[in-house]
């Protein structure tokens, strides 16, 4: 505040009084005043002033109230007149007159003045100190009021936090638990204990279908005592029937739906309460249109307001659940699959085996499991029982080609053809085009199909034994005459030199064996016309006892000093078709053989039986045994063999057995032999096909 | 007697003709169907020894020409068709054509061919002779 020195003689005085307007003595504040609009408060006369009643007058004038005080020094003592003074005392209303000096008046006037206005400043600032706090109270007032709006604010969000927390730690608990569960079963136990909370509702069903066990519905068959909480439950209550018909393929949720709750109550057979029906999965999933989706199925007891709430709860947890059961689905359907194609592999009886490309058995069928394992990694070890890759294998021209390859091994003493493909397996995602991808894939693993070509390989060998027989046939028929001829001749005339006088005795010895060299010859071009002819033959219905009777006519004496025992089975049954020059023939062929081997007097035992084979047809067969010393297991694969022979020079052609094996195996029949196993000797058993005689009462009762 | 050897194999003609001369008779020999025919109508031998197959004139064809040749003059000769295929056929074959026998090559026994056919040639002779 601009406080100038009061100026008190002569000058008005203005007074900020209390608003009575009293000024009290000890109480003055002077102010000059400073600015022209303020109002006078009071004003002081002092004594000094000439013309005083003037002065006051004219004030007077221009204020009614203003206060005026007279200052009368006692030194300089007013000099009034009377009538000046009443004037003053009565007109002007002079409020104060002090008799003081003027010096000590205006010094408690400043005193006062100054303690005035500290007082002033004192009331000034508390009203401003007043205002300040009632400020400064509303303040605060609003702040604690934002403050607690605001913590309440906070703990609500906090709240609400908290509870989503909850609701998402449960959330994410429900999906690790789904996505642990295997089975569908094990889903709907999961889902029941989810909404346990929510007791008017029963277990969930759900329909499924899937290509490998088409639509079902699963569902907790009985409430079991236990409760369906343990793991028990999967044991006892909870089941699957297939359905009777597809449920309804809409997509959206149903609350209550009338169709619904028939189709479940005709499922089930069983009354059904309200129903929420809820598709699982998206329709985008690439299956077949036609097929309904996967349909979960509450039912429940629920208001509207609480089946809201139901559903609510249930919507996060259809999704996780949906990919869940779409995972189950896929999984047992890839599993099934992949029985299938067990069961397709197992079934192939070949030996079937994956092999990587170091040799190493990967996967491996049934038939390759027989092989003996323990301890084997690789398939030659496996396989043919071998430390290194087997003689042939081309494993790795299948690998470094990519391309099939057919080879042959040797496991023991069979032979087996093996079938190498290549498996090209594409890297996941890195072309686009798949076939692209798998054609450039590289080839690590490799499929062998082992087939035990043995017994076909014998057959190929046999077969063209046979063809060598026929060719043999064809030849001889037409070279017989051509050699015949001059043979013919030699020995004619062999034996004609041979007896001729002229010459002397050495000559004719050397003639006799000029003819007998010749004769063999001719017997080795007899056989072979024999042979060359019988796919003229005629074949007829003949006992087999009956062709062995005439075959022994034929050697009876090569037989005289052997024993000859036979043991016919049933005459009359033991029938068979063949042409019957050519089977004596070979009985010929075989005891002639015996007689030969026994170079002393020994027994031949022949004997007829029927049999039946394990294809199931009949047999009949002709065993031949001897005493003699018995055929060496090492040529007893040879001795079927045309021109084999172990006899001397000239005692055979070695085409007897050759021929008689052709025989027999044309006419369907084997012949084998082996050596005795209760003494030496040999044994032939000539087996063909028998022939079934048509009953004669049969044929009676139909002509009459 | 007078045989006539038709073959076209040179050992077994030989050795016919010379079991033939030992045995006493007398033989011609030809190395084919035509020479045969020629030596029969030059010789008119009792018994011919024929070989089925030759080249030219076959077996069959020296019989049939022969026997019509012989029917014609009167005079018919044993003949006997030798081959070196045996059977049945051939046995056809000879009676077919009109031979007398048939004899399978090789022989067992030279001599006693020749002595058989000889055999015939004289029964044959006394059937002829008796009316």
């Amino acid at each position: 505040m601009n406080r100038a020195n009061p100026n008190i003689s002569g000058s008005i005085f203005y007074e900020g009084s209390d608003s009575d307007g009293i000024v009290r003595e000890g109480a003055f504040r002077a102010q000059v005043a400073i600015r022209e609009d303020s109002k006078p408060v009071a004003a002081f006369f002092s004594s000094e002033v000439a013309d005083l009643a003037e002065r006051v007058a004219s004030l007077r004038a221009l204020d009614a109230q203003l206060p005026i005080w007279i200052i009368e020094a006692p030194s300089k003592p007013l000099s009034l007149k009377p009538e000046d003074l009443i004037l003053l005392l009565n007109q002007y209303r002079i409020r104060r007159w002090i008799r003081r000096e003027a010096s000590s008046v205006e010094l408690a006037i400043r005193e006062s003045l100054e303690e005035r206005d500290a007082h002033a400043t004192y009331l000034k600032s508390r009203r401003e100190l007043g205002t300040r706090n009632r400020q400064l109270h509303d303040l605060q007032e609003n702040l604690e009021k934002i403050v607690s709006e605001r913590t309440s604010h906070l703990s609500d969000a906090e709240r609400e936090l908290h509870r989503r927390t909850q609701s998402t730690r449960e959330l994410v608990r429900f999906i690790k638990e789904l996505n642990q569960s295997e089975s569908i079963e094990e889903l709907l136990l999961l889902l029941g204990q989810e909404v346990r909370s929510f007791h008017e509702v029963r277990s969930p069903i759900l329909a499924v279908v899937s290509p490998e066990f088409g639509a079902r519905l699963h569902f907790q068959q009985a409430r079991s005592a236990s409760g369906g909480k343990t793991s028990r439950a999967l044991e006892k209550g909870w089941g699957s029937k297939p359905a009777k018909k597809l449920w309804s393929h809409r997509s959206a949720i149903r609350m209550g739906d009338i169709e619904d709750q028939a189709y479940l109550a005709q499922e089930l057979g069983r009354p059904v309460a309200r129903t929420i029906s809820i598709p699982l999965g998206r329709e985008t999933r690439g299956r077949d249109a036609s097929t309904a989706l996967p349909l979960l199925i509450f039912e429940h007891f629920f208001d509207e307001a609480k089946a809201e709430k139901f559903k609510k709860f249930l919507l996060p947890r259809l999704e996780p659940l949906s990919t869940a059961l779409d995972r189950i689905i896929i999984n047992r359907e890839m599993h099934a699959a992949s029985r299938l194609w067990e069961a397709t592999f197992d079934g192939i009886a070949d030996p079937i085996a994956v092999i990587s490309s170091d040799f190493e058995v990967l996967r491996m069928n049934e038939a390759f499991a027989r092989f003996p394992r323990p301890g084997r990694r690789f398939c030659y070890e496996v396989f043919a029982d071998r430390n290194s890759p087997c003689d042939g294998c081309r494993l790795k021209s299948v690998v470094s080609d990519s391309q099939p390859v057919e080879w042959q091994v040797r496991r023991a003493n069979d032979v087996y053809d093996v079938n190498g493909y290549p498996i090209r397996i594409a890297k996941l995602g890195s072309e686009k085009n798949e076939n692209a991808a798998v054609s450039k894939a590289t080839v690590q693993t490799v499929i062998h199909h082992y087939s035990d070509v043995t017994k076909s390989l014998a057959l190929k060998g046999h077969a063209f034994q046979g063809e060598k027989m026929a060719a043999i046939g064809l030849m001889a028929g037409n070279i017989a005459h051509e050699l015949n001829n001059p043979l013919a001749g030699l020995k004619s005339l062999a034996q004609v030199l041979s007896v001729d006088p002229d010459y002397p005795q050495t000559v004719k010895n050397d003639m006799k064996e000029i003819e007998s060299a010749a004769e063999r010859s001719s017997a080795i071009i007899r056989d072979l016309l024999e042979f060359s002819k019988a796919d003229d033959r005629v074949r007829e219905t003949i006992s087999l006892n009956d062709i062995a009777d005439r075959s022994l006519n034929m050697i009876k004496t090569a037989l005289h000093e052997h024993r000859v025992d036979l043991q016919w089975d049933e005459p009359g049954k033991v029938m068979v078709e063949v042409d019957p020059h050519l089977l004596q023939h070979v009985i010929f062929n075989i005891v002639n053989n015996a007689c030969q081997a026994m170079r002393e007097p020994g027994e031949i035992t022949m004997r007829t039986l029927r049999g039946v084979k394990s294809d199931g047809g009949e047999f009949v067969e002709i065993e031949i045994s001897d005493t003699g010393p018995g055929i060496p297991p090492e040529i007893q694969s040879r001795i079927f063999e045309p021109f084999f022979t172990t006899k001397d020079a000239g005692q055979g052609t070695g085409l007897g057995l050759s021929m008689s094996r052709w025989v027999v195996e044309n006419s369907g029949g084997s012949i084998q032999v082996e050596n005795r196993k209760d003494r030496s000797g040999t044994v032939f058993k000539v087996r063909l096909p028998a022939v079934s005689l048509k009953p004669e009462a049969k044929s009676v009762s139909g002509t009459t | 007697m007078r045989f006539l050897v038709i073959d076209d194999e040179p050992l077994v003609r030989r050795s016919l003709m010379r079991a033939l001369l030992s045995r006493g008779h007398e033989a011609f020999e030809a190395v084919d169907g035509h020479e045969g025919l020629s030596q029969w109508e030059k010789h008119r031998p009792e018994a011919i020894f024929v070989d089925v197959l030759m080249p030219g004139l076959s077996g069959p064809d020296v019989v049939r020409r022969a026997l019509a040749s012989a029917y014609v003059e009167g005079a018919r000769p044993t003949i006997a068709l030798i081959s070196a295929f045996s059977g049945e056929d051939s046995e056809k074959l000879a009676r077919e054509c009109g031979a007398d026998c048939f004899i399978a090559k090789p022989f067992e026994d030279i001599f006693e061919v020749v002595d058989r056919v000889a055999a015939m040639v004289m029964a044959m002779s006394v059937k002829t002779t008796v009316p």
